[in-house]
């Protein structure tokens, strides 16, 4: 019975232990996913020190494919850099009411849409933490894949390696632009 | 209480034995032979460790020789001016991806490929081709034996001698002693290909 | 003298350690994906990835046009082709696929038809979407009659699930000279 007392106190430190030699890789896993979801206006919103605005969303589906669409989304990144180095990088995911998570295409033959679909006809690149300054806002282009049936009930996270858990949630609806089979 | 009582029997009985000379001698000089063994073998082992390794088996073309996860036989060495005029030095052979799957480190990671040298001139790191395709070997699938071409730039000032190709292998070991996994190891000598080039391709 | 039982207990406890260390499965065959088993219909379900093998087909030779230009590679064995169809489930995603062969080497896709059309290297599979890929192979004939198709998630297979598909039994329909369509 005196051992108890003893055994109790070895248990008490050896949870202690864990949870500080744990606690680095605890918030490690934090930084993976994005479950605080900041709310955001429809066009603009603000994490961390960088404001973000969605300019363009717009989607596309070809006539002999519907049921399959890519999304052409351009936002907008403006802030200091001590800001943006926080953020460490930028990842602009589509998520579905179901949780399921679109991510931006990086070939360049479907990238190639995206000059038909901007309204400028360029093709400024993935978000990323390069260009970001307090001074102009820097534009980047995103397009995805996605089917067709989800286009209605999208949301738009965006965060940084820095910022996760927390993202900011954009609700979107693009504009539906319809095709002929090339 | 209880168990400590054959324990301490046990030591008495020891203690009892020590006291005697012959024993105290016996054990001392068994003691010795101990310690001076391990001497001798730490010794030994340095030995083994500082001399010289033997040098590497020479090869001739149509031998075999282990570059690691493969095995290549080297058939033609020739100088040769690729389209632009320049000479280089191409050795053809055949290879051989022995491990069971497909190697893209065909020479080894990193990557040590076999090395050129001819009088003073150093040469830099050659390239291998894939003769099927004429383009980089990217992958060896085992048991496909594929003839490749090693391509080594010539510096301009070489002139037409003999040279010296030297091959290494990469040892592999099933449980490394790091974390029991398999892994590839330092590199060691396996041939050597003296051989004076041919003229044209 | 040292009792009968302590010597038993001791004998035991070296003959339960030994057994131990012998059996202790090295970190080779621990470190492998989970397994995934695709039913009859050739139908795997992984965890971010649903997978169907449509067919298999060998060639000798394969040709394709890449930018406009003819390419066509032989091989002194043969070439295996396996189609599938592959659907997105949680997330986008880039697979690869292995082949184990009847000997039970393991062949990976071939590096020679990196930029085949429609390859499965070059391609990203995005949730709810249904797209037909192939994966190219390069082995030796007897590889084929008795070996298996398995794909996983690229670049993270072992912390991940691996569909197996089903042995092939019969040798696949062969074609000398097939060409590949966009």
């Amino acid at each position: 019975m005196k051992n108890l007392g003893w055994l109790a106190v070895t248990l008490a430190l050896f949870i202690v232990t864990l949870v500080l030699t744990g606690w680095p890789a605890f918030k490690d896993l934090g930084h993976q996913r994005e479950w605080k979801a900041v709310a955001a206006s429809s066009t603009e919103g603000e994490l961390h020190g960088i404001q973000v605005g969605i300019r363009e969303v717009k989607a596309a589906v070809v006539d002999n494919r519907p049921d399959r669409a890519l999304l052409f989304l351009r936002m907008e990144l403006q802030g200091p850099q001590s800001a943006m180095e926080s953020w460490t990088d930028c990842r602009a995911s589509l998520q579905s009411a179901s949780g399921e998570r679109w991510l931006p295409i990086e070939g360049y033959s479907i990238r190639a849409a995206i000059q038909i679909l901007a309204s400028d006809g360029k093709d400024n690149g993935n978000c990323s933490p390069a260009g970001v300054t307090g001074n102009a806002p820097a534009t980047f282009d995103q397009i995805y894949r996605l089917p067709a049936g989800e286009l209605d009930n999208l949301t738009l996270k965006v965060s940084g390696y820095g910022t996760r858990p927390e993202a900011l949630a954009f609700p979107i609806r693009p504009e539906v632009r319809r095709f002929p089979s090339p | 209480m209880v168990d400590g009582g054959p324990g301490i029997r046990f030591y008495r009985m020891m203690a009892q034995s020590l006291k005697s000379a012959v024993g105290r001698i016996r054990i001392r000089i068994i003691a010795a032979i101990g310690l001076v063994a391990a001497i001798v073998l730490t010794w030994w082992m340095k030995v083994e460790d500082a001399r010289i390794p033997d040098a590497p088996p020479p090869i001739a073309f149509g031998q075999p020789v282990s570059v690691g996860r493969s095995v290549f036989i080297p058939e033609k060495l020739a100088l040769a001016n690729d389209e632009n005029g320049e000479r280089k030095l191409v050795l053809t052979g055949l290879i051989e991806n022995v491990t069971g799957s497909t190697q893209v480190a065909v020479f080894g990671f990193p990557e040590m490929l076999p090395v050129l040298s001819s009088g003073d001139t150093e040469f830099p790191a050659p390239r291998v081709n894939l003769v099927r395709d004429d383009d980089f070997l990217k992958q060896l699938e085992p048991r496909i034996r594929e003839a490749i071409a090693i391509i080594w730039d010539v510096p301009p000032d070489w002139q037409a001698q003999d040279v010296l190709i030297a091959f290494s292998a990469q040892q592999f070991k099933l449980n490394d002693n790091l974390y029991s996994k398999s892994s590839w190891l330092q590199f060691h000598p396996t041939g050597r290909l003296t051989a004076r080039p041919e003229q044209g391709a | 003298m040292i009792s009968v039982g302590n010597i038993a207990v001791v004998l035991f406890g070296a003959a339960a350690l030994g057994g131990m260390m012998n059996t202790v499965p090295d970190y080779n065959s621990s470190f492998q994906p989970f397994s995934i088993f695709a039913d009859q219909d050739g139908i795997g379900k992984g965890r971010q990835f649903t997978a169907e093998l449509t067919g298999l087909k060998s060639a000798k030779v394969i040709s394709y046009a890449q930018f406009g230009q003819e390419v066509s590679r032989d091989s002194s064995a043969t070439f295996l082709i396996a189609e599938l169809s592959i659907t997105g489930r949680t997330e986008s995603r880039q697979l690869e696929a292995i082949w184990l062969g009847a000997t039970g080497r393991q062949y990976s896709q071939s590096a020679r038809l990196e930029d085949a059309p429609r390859n499965l290297s070059s391609a990203r599979f995005e949730p709810g979407l249904t797209d037909r890929t192939i994966a190219v192979f390069e082995m030796p004939e007897d590889e084929i009659v008795g070996g298996r198709l398995v794909l996983a998630p690229r670049a993270s297979m072992v912390m991940d699930g691996a569909v197996y598909f089903a042995e092939a039994e019969a040798a696949p329909a062969n074609h000398e000279m097939l060409r590949l369509e966009p």
